[in-house]
């Protein structure tokens, strides 16, 4: 009948051009590519020396392609030298290659790769069982492959050898405890699996046996282990052609690697389609079976798709907010420059935040709009995001940018700017800190700076939607207490849902704050007025935030900015929905709603 | 005087240096970070114009890095080791007033990056180590492979010394923390001289005509051995505080010997009466230093990541 197609990819040891390696993989047919996150013989110091001050980024930057291309397209390959020195004797070196590892395994993380490649060469991978186990138990998106060869390079290499047949100092040659030595102690299945390196004499039968009941995702097929018939075409031997018949069944994918023996390398992919395919057309009642392989009857468990550099891309592509950042930021710089000092004035400008750097290219467009010389200084905390913020200011921004990578409650500036832009608001205005991380950047501000954001209003409305408060009652989160829930505020986008009464302003946050002291602690009570019979299952937070002058942001029902997505009502859930019946007509009463807030915390009576 | 195929920059990691007899120096370079992670190959006259785009004779584009290359036997051909895993052959020619290097050809046999090329004495040979555990052994006259060693260690090869009076012989160290000596006129031509797991050997010289040579391992330490004697050092001496890269002698005065490793540091040590010597120290770069010529008798060049050519005077 019809199954699934195999899934092909193909190794590149080195790779010029990472788009280029990209489509002539797909033109030839292949799924995938395998390429290394680093190049393998850029070896980085990271504890002492002139080298650790080293410029610039240690890897290409995540710009070049797109997270889609990244999250699917892409298996990464740790540097080999690092994972040897993780169990060598010197210090230094491993604490070295400790560091290496780390760097790239969070590399991978923030371009959220869909697998990443880790050689394994010997039994002695102690230290690399523990780290990679450490980081799998953390949670990582991306799958470990572990390659294992089938047969020890030592075996081959002591045909060589005058001297006489023994093992190198009592290392392991049966490859298969290799694994089973890491696999005993990185022993989390869904996350790390075999990465199986096909060797040209296949074992016997017992020994493939064994190996079929590990958990195979993928197998390589080096080019060396093709025969050319006749025609020049590459096949396998019968032997090989059962194995990879075997593997097709456990859904195990094939990487191509090596150089190129025969014409092209499409002959390799288009050769293991043909037997796979060949395969499925003669076992008809593997479909009466196909659901139930290895499964158990008892589980069933879930899937996230959330990675952290596609959150940038996707908060990156809304079009109104960086749109009416870059008006604020032209109209700042042309009050701030008289026309006359344009050509002489330098304006040092500061963002705090800068992410994968939008604000960055939004403020040189509003300076070159208004033909006015600026300096700016990139604030950014997130190492992976930094490693973008250098790629770009290196090939595009030149040194008119300074990139600086650390918190910016902690960072030193060589001088005062006469515009701080800032891009750290929540749904609310406050709930990403802002107020307080806006309050600490005063200092950087010049005392007739000017400050992107300048202003914060928040709003509450009682709301009614009997949805939102089901899926806040079946919450288990760390496990709480199930009224805790109840206690903590959510971001969502309000659609099966009802408005009683108009949003009313809570707290209005200035910036710069010229108050002697900057307190952002507040109390509050709000009365709202509903002409409805209806039950109040929570209060809906908005904020309006004044950028510059009129140039403003807001999620507020009436002055929503139209287009923009980047941000969503905040929900305050009641711990107990509140009937709320209107009066009779002779009465000529309406019910009031109070609320009371503290903290920028809030509960309602 | 230049070429119009001359690339317009050197790329930033200067990886490798070699001068030939006549005092010209071949400047490896490759950029092993941004979006191209490409190389060239810089020709100059004097050591001292390195590594200036405007004062070479003439340049190479490669399309992968360039880890190592070598001078053939005079006829002005360069052997250089790439890290896609190609071997490419250039031809220095010079028409009139501006010199031209030729790519002869581009033979892809290694599966892995081509860290280590050298000549043998006689330079009828010359040797290739590489990631992918095999060294090959070229006829310089045919560019091809007459012997294929694969795997010759059981991780990656580090480096390879040809002997210097017998062509047949050659020393190889690798990740696997074994030191090879190689007899290519026997049938299993291996045998292993150094084994050290925890301190692995990075790079491995012959120096003396009496068997000697000179181990470089990852604590820093350069030991001097004996082939004949495989259980004991002869003497050591705690070069550097990181691994040791490449070490280099000094063709016209052989007790010295050139050190280089995963520092900002060129050390040159003094060989005399079976014990080693600091001779010279220097800290001017600035990054890790890759490359080391000797240009005369008393001046060492050496280059580095820091995209940065030094000489040294002794």
């Amino acid at each position: 009948m019809a199954g699934t197609r195999v899934s092909c990819g193909l190794d590149y040891c080195n790779v010029y051009e990472l788009s280029n390696c990209l489509q002539d993989a797909s033109r030839a047919g292949y799924d995938f590519i395998s390429v290394p996150l680093a190049h393998p013989r850029f070896t980085r110091e990271h504890v002492e020396g002139k080298a650790k001050l080293r410029d610039g980024a240690f890897t290409r930057s995540d710009l070049l392609l797109s997270s889609s291309e990244w999250n699917s397209l892409i298996v990464g390959r740790v540097t080999t030298a690092a994972v040897l020195n993780l169990e060598c004797g010197v210090s230094s070196l491993r604490l070295n290659s400790e560091e290496t590892l780390a760097q790239e395994l969070t590399f991978a993380a923030h371009l959220g790769l869909p697998a990443l490649t880790i050689p394994l060469t010997t039994d002695r991978c102690v230290n690399l069982a523990r780290i990679i186990h450490n980081k799998v138990v953390q949670g990582v998106c991306y799958q470990v492959w572990v390659r294992v060869p089938m047969q020890a390079p030592e075996e081959s290499a002591s045909h060589y050898r005058s001297d006489k047949k023994v093992s190198e100092d009592g290392f392991e040659i049966d490859t298969w405890t290799w694994w089973n030595k890491f696999h005993s102690i990185a022993n989390i299945q869904k996350k790390i699996g075999l990465m199986i390196e096909v060797s040209a004499d296949l074992p016997d039968q017992s020994v493939l046996d064994r190996w079929l009941g590990e958990p195979i995702r993928c197998a390589v097929m080096p080019t060396s282990i093709w025969l050319t018939n006749k025609k020049g075409f590459p096949v396998l031997s019968r032997s090989h052609q059962l194995f990879v018949r075997s593997l097709n069944k456990l859904h195990a994918q094939f990487i191509i690697s090596g150089p190129l023996r025969h014409q092209h390398y499409k002959f390799y992919q288009q050769y293991l389609e043909h037997i796979t395919r060949q395969q499925m057309e003669i076992d008809p009642l593997t479909d009466f079976a196909r659901g139930y392989e290895d499964y158990l009857q008892c589980p069933l468990q879930p899937l996230m798709d959330n990675l952290e550099s596609q959150t940038y891309e996707v908060f990156e592509k809304d079009p109104i907010k960086y749109q009416e950042y870059e008006r604020a930021m032209f109209l700042a710089i042309s009050d701030r420059v008289p026309e006359e000092e344009r050509e002489t004035k330098e304006i040092v400008l500061m963002v705090v935040g800068a992410g994968r750097g939008p604000l960055v290219r939004r403020a040189l467009a509003a300076a070159k709009r208004a033909q006015a010389k600026l300096k700016v200084y990139a604030v950014e905390k997130n190492p992976n995001a930094v490693v973008t913020l250098q790629a770009q200011q290196d090939e595009d921004w030149g040194p008119k940018v300074t990139v600086v990578s650390c918190d910016m409650r902690e960072w030193d500036a060589p001088e005062k700017a006469d515009i701080l832009v800032s891009e750290l608001l929540g749904s609310f205005g406050d709930n990403e800190l802002s107020p307080e991380c806006l309050d600490g950047a005063q200092k950087f501000l010049k005392e007739d700076g000017i400050s992107i954001p300048y202003s914060y209003t928040s709003y509450l409305s009682p709301l009614q939607s009997p949805k939102l408060y089901n899926e806040i009652r079946n919450c288990r989160e760390k496990d709480k207490h199930f009224l805790a829930h109840f206690e903590t505020p959510y971001v969502v986008y309000l659609h099966n849902k009802k408005e009683l009464a108009a949003p009313q302003p809570l707290f209005t946050f200035k910036h710069p704050n010229t108050d002697g002291v900057i307190d952002n602690k507040r109390y509050k009570a709000l009365q709202f007025q509903i002409t409805e019979d209806n039950v109040i299952h929570g209060l809906a937070g908005y904020f309006e935030a004044k950028l510059y002058k009129d140039v403003m942001l807001s999620i507020k029902p009436d002055t929503h900015s139209r287009g923009m997505f980047s941000w969503f009502p905040i929900l305050f859930p009641l711990r107990e929905p509140v009937p709320v019946r209107t009066v009779a007509p002779d009465a000529h009463m309406t019910p009031d709603v109070r609320a009371f807030l503290n903290e920028r915390q809030n509960s309602t009576y | 005087h230049q070429m119009d195929n001359t690339p317009c920059q050197v790329d930033k990691q200067l990886d490798f240096i070699t001068i030939n007899k006549e005092g010209h120096l071949l400047l490896g370079s490759s950029s092993l970070t941004g979006r191209y992670w490409g190389g060239s190959l810089w020709y100059y006259d004097n050591p001292a114009l390195a590594p200036s785009v405007e004062k070479c004779r003439v340049g190479y584009e490669a399309g992968s890095g360039l880890p190592d290359g070598v001078f053939l036997d005079g006829e002005k051909i360069v052997m250089v080791g790439l890290d896609s895993g190609a071997v490419e052959f250039l031809k220095l020619s010079q028409e009139e007033e501006s010199m031209q290097m030729r790519s002869l050809c581009q033979v892809t046999e290694h599966l892995d990056a081509v860290v280590c090329v050298k000549v043998t004495c006689q330079k009828k040979s010359a040797l290739t180590g590489s990631l992918d555990r095999s060294i090959r052994v070229w006829d310089n006259e045919t560019s091809l492979v007459t012997k294929l060693l694969s795997p010759a260690h059981s991780q990656q090869v580090t480096s390879l010394s040809p002997h210097p009076a017998n062509d047949h012989l050659f020393l190889s160290a690798g990740m696997d923390g074994n030191v090879l000596l190689w007899d290519l006129r026997c049938p299993k031509p291996a045998s292993c001289v150094y084994r050290d797991w925890d301190d692995k050997p990075e790079s491995v010289l012959w120096v003396g005509e009496d068997d000697h040579y000179l181990v470089g391992l990852q604590s820093g330490q350069v030991a001097l051995r004996c082939t004949t004697n495989l259980n004991h050092n002869v003497t050591t001496c705690q070069t550097l505080s990181r691994p040791i890269y490449k070490l280099e002698l000094n063709p016209t005065r052989p007790s010295q010997v050139a050190v280089c490793g995963n520092d900002s540091k060129v050390i040159v040590l003094d060989i005399v009466n079976k014990e080693i010597k600091k001779r010279y120290e220097d800290n001017r770069h600035t990054d890790f230093v890759r490359g080391l010529a000797w240009k005369d008798s008393n001046s060492l060049v050496s280059c580095g990541w820091d995209s940065s050519v030094h000489i040294h005077g002794l």
